[in-house]
């Protein structure tokens, strides 16, 4: 079959072919490259199953999901699959198409092939992935400086508060992290590495505000930082004001949540939807989740994230605006565990 | 010159269990590599890689323990038959993270000249790096609760 020459083009721009010479070998690979229609709404590839293509698109739109969570769309010009195939672990998520899409396929043997014919492919895989690598080391720095960040604004540098970020440290590298050293960043440093991508943006918030939210108190210098961060990052600032409504105490109390005049539900929706959207979508972030929100049913009690007390639940705990939105979330968090990791969960019962 | 801590049969015994060298089709280079192959040793605590600073040698970790981290932050600990420097080969670039030995430590080094004749012999080196790199990002990207296939469509972000 023969490829168009939008096509051809599409392959030379993908950074594993970029600077390749000699050009004739990049032409006998796309000799034997096929072009394959997918109609709309189709599943191409599960979460949880084991790959050995790489998918470019050439026209139309899939989508990113977990699920019935998406994460995001991709179009012309975006490749997917190649993760699973060469490091050959299942994929981390689904990709269905949401109109009728053309894609080029190349196959773990073809790409080997062209590596063995040319190694230069090779060196310029590797140098793609270093890059991706070096990517994201600069993230998880300025990550962290982020939270650390927060932490400190409040000039209370509690132990609950490092406890958390060292214990999600812990639970996505696997290692121990001491944080002494870490300088605090500006919100305009911040917004220049991560703002670029409204995932990771809105990802980093959601953590920051439950680490800001972890000493049991949200402050006014904590909002403030809060709400800087939200705007370098471009991120909607609604939400926080709502949280802050909702939440703040006078700068310096000691003193945790009153329970609020309760609010209507209208007025709080909005957290309630972004709870709900909370992505539950690797196994990192539902262990964190599970040991976050407590087990028992926090019927006339007190809500505890990280082992802090956050909102006291009074008798009426079926009213509180954001008691069915924290239960749920375990909830899901702990199907994901149990359904897509297969994992025991009765620790976490 | 300094003397070997191995001999050319210890050393050839070592490349072959080393993960990068794994399944590759053409013997011979592991005989070439342990003749020629430069020795570094390492007191406790010494900084192999310094984060920031220019070097592409790839290290092949032999005896002892290392860390790799981000000034405190710690991000992996690697055991003999572990290679590191791998990011740094083929990019020009400043080291991304440093390396610090955690006891004393002994390595052998590559050069960027010495590894791409190494894989323009042996393309499944390149594999196994390829590999290796994808099992660190889907590590990393774990962080960040990002789907992994994303890798290259953020990629085309940058």
């Amino acid at each position: 079959m023969m490829l168009s020459e939008t096509n051809v083009q599409i392959i030379k721009s993908l950074p594993i072919f970029r600077d390749l010479e000699p050009e004739e070998l990049l032409s006998k690979i796309i000799l034997n490259i096929e072009e394959v229609d997918f109609g709309s709404n189709h599943n191409i590839f599960k979460q949880g199953t084991v790959g050995s293509n790489l998918y470019v698109i050439t026209q139309g739109k899939v989508k990113v999901h977990i699920g019935e969570l998406k994460l995001t769309e991709l179009t012309i010009g975006s490749c997917f699959g190649e993760m699973s195939l060469f490091d050959g672990q299942p994929h981390s998520a689904d990709i269905t198409t949401i109109e009728p899409v053309k894609c080029i396929i190349l196959t773990k043997e073809q790409i080997y092939q062209a590596i063995k014919e040319d190694p230069a492919i090779g060196i310029n895989l590797i140098r793609v992935l270093g890059q991706r690598i070096r990517k994201l080391n600069t993230h998880i720095s300025v990550w962290l400086r982020g939270l650390l960040t927060i932490i400190w604004s409040d000039g209370e540098y509690s132990d609950s508060e490092k406890k958390v970020v060292e214990g999600m440290i812990q639970e996505a590298l696997g290692t121990k992290a001491i944080l002494g050293d870490l300088p605090t960043i500006t919100p305009s440093e911040l917004g220049q590495e991560l703002g670029s991508d409204p995932s990771l943006a809105e990802n980093f918030l959601r953590t920051a505000v439950i680490v800001a939210l972890a000493n049991g108190t949200y402050s006014n210098e904590e909002h403030e930082l809060l709400t800087q961060f939200c705007v370098a990052l471009n991120q909607p600032i609604d939400l926080l004001e709502l949280l802050s409504d909702l939440l703040k105490v006078e700068s310096g109390s000691k003193s945790t949540f009153s329970q609020p005049s309760l609010p209507s539900k209208d007025l709080l929706q909005p957290i309630r939807n972004w709870l709900d959207e909370l992505n539950v979508n690797t196994p990192y972030m539902a262990k964190f989740l599970c040991k976050m929100i407590p087990s028992q049913c926090p019927f006339e009690r007190d809500i505890v994230l990280f082992g802090h007390k956050i909102v006291h639940i009074p008798p009426l705990c079926k009213i509180n605006p954001l008691y069915e939105q924290l239960v749920g979330l375990r909830f899901r968090a702990l199907c994901y565990l149990a359904d897509e990791c297969k994992e025991d969960v009765t620790p976490y019962i | 010159m300094t003397s070997f801590f191995m001999n050319i049969n210890e050393r050839l015994n070592f490349l072959q269990k080393v993960s990068i060298f794994q399944d590759i089709d053409n013997p011979q280079l592991l005989y070439q590599l342990a003749q020629s192959l430069e020795e570094r040793e390492f007191s406790n605590n010494e900084v192999i890689v310094a984060q920031g600073t220019s070097s592409n040698l790839l290290y092949i970790l032999v005896e002892g323990g290392v860390k790799v981290h981000l000034q405190d932050l710690q991000l992996t600990e690697l055991e003999p038959g572990s290679s590191f420097g791998e990011i740094g080969i083929f990019d020009h670039q400043p080291r991304s993270a440093s390396v610090t030995s955690t006891t004393k430590s002994k390595c052998l080094v590559l050069t960027p000249t010495q590894i791409e004749q190494a894989i323009k012999d042996n393309p499944t080196i390149a594999f196994n790096i390829i590999k290796q790199l994808t099992l660190m990002v889907r590590h990393l990207n774990r962080l960040f609760g990002t789907a992994e296939d994303l890798f290259y469509h953020q990629l085309e972000l940058l």
